[in-house]
């Protein structure tokens, strides 16, 4: 299992094999954000820690691929009233060996605790439609980006984003309640034409599958 | 002149479009304003459906005498409200009138000086052109 620290309310992997494994293996593509502590300006090449959006952090632990580790003094979590219960089992995750450290920090109660952010966007249409690409044809063959460049939720690549084109623009929606609207079929279809995408409308039914449209310009008018 | 007949006859003068075949509202529920059926001067683009198993399969229709060029054409006009549960029961819509659900639809938007631009909905996810 791959541990994933929450710094700040914010999801990282330290471990360069995690981060290698987690991009080989799952396309969890992630942002690397460190900078050298002697040259902390230069930003144009960063490297770890690397830094997950919270879709990939609960997807990667409710794969059970990761679990998440906390350190008090930055985190701001007060861990201690809920879970720990009682002061000595906080000490031991504090100084205690790290084989019982890590089956304290893997215990289910610890770990529910500290994805309680995490667990706000699980019912999300977002995260559903991230998962839905994640599992789609079986497991991890596609990466899902934050969308932000075309302008729409996610970024669908067909593998790794350094070997492949992205294929589709998805715009999660509410299945019954969220209008499309006209003007986005226009802005967003001619868009992703023009750029050798797809704009991609995904809704959830209310028996928990994901239901999508792909629209593109037809080619003529 | 309904919504649907300016379409219509965008398709066929303009576009020159031939076999047009008009469905109304009330025949095609669940369609804002009816349905068109046509078939273009030339066939437009093929597409490839990416199932969720792995297999790609490449046509424009399911229909059983395997004619592919027929098009089912959606007309909306910009104002129109539209769902993705809609989107499904349009589908299933020109599945009543048509005896099989297409691969793809194209949504025909009328603005307000006439003008009109053409959509594929594509029927789930499939590979884009390249």
């Amino acid at each position: 299992m791959i541990p994933i620290s929450i710094v700040n309310g914010k999801y990282f992997i330290f471990d360069i094999d995690s981060v290698k494994r987690v991009r080989n293996d799952h396309l969890i593509i992630g942002t690397l954000s460190g900078t050298l502590s002697i040259l902390p300006q230069q930003n144009i090449l960063l490297g770890l820690p690397l830094q997950l959006t919270s879709e990939e952090a609960l997807w990667l632990t409710e794969m059970g691929l990761g679990y998440l580790i906390f350190n008090l003094k930055s985190s701001g979590l007060n861990l201690e009233p809920k879970v720990a219960g009682d002061e000595t089992r906080l000490n031991t995750v504090e100084s205690s060996d790290s084989d019982r450290k890590l089956e304290i920090y893997q215990s289910e109660s610890v770990q529910s605790e500290l994805s309680a952010d995490l667990r706000k966007i699980k019912d999300s249409v977002g995260y559903q439609t991230f998962k839905f690409f994640k599992s789609f044809q079986n497991g991890s063959r596609y990466a899902v980006l934050p969308g932000m460049r075309f302008g729409g939720k996610y970024l669908v690549y067909n593998g790794d984003p350094l070997r492949y084109h992205a294929q589709f623009i998805v715009q999660p929606l509410d299945y019954k309640k969220d209008d499309i609207g006209m003007i986005n079929i226009v802005n967003n279809g001619r868009l992703s034409t023009g750029v050798k995408k797809l704009w991609v409308v995904a809704g959830e039914k209310e028996d928990g599958s994901t239901e999508c449209f792909s629209v593109e310009w037809a080619g003529f008018g | 002149m309904s919504l649907m007949e300016i379409i219509a006859q965008n398709l066929v003068h303009f576009h020159l479009w031939t076999s047009i075949q008009t469905f109304p509202k009330s025949s095609a529920k669940g369609t804002p304003h009816g349905v068109v059926r046509g078939v273009p001067p030339k066939k437009l683009s093929e597409t490839t459906s990416i199932s969720s198993t792995g297999e790609t399969e490449s046509s424009t229709t399911d229909k059983p005498d395997g004619d592919t060029s027929e098009e089912w054409v959606l007309p909306l006009s910009i104002s129109d409200k539209l769902t993705v549960e809609n989107i499904e029961q349009i589908f299933e819509s020109i599945r009543s009138v048509g005896s099989y659900r297409p691969k793809r639809i194209i949504a025909g938007l009328l603005d307000d000086d006439g003008s009109v631009v053409y959509y594929f909905i594509h029927d789930g996810l499939v590979k884009p052109r390249s």
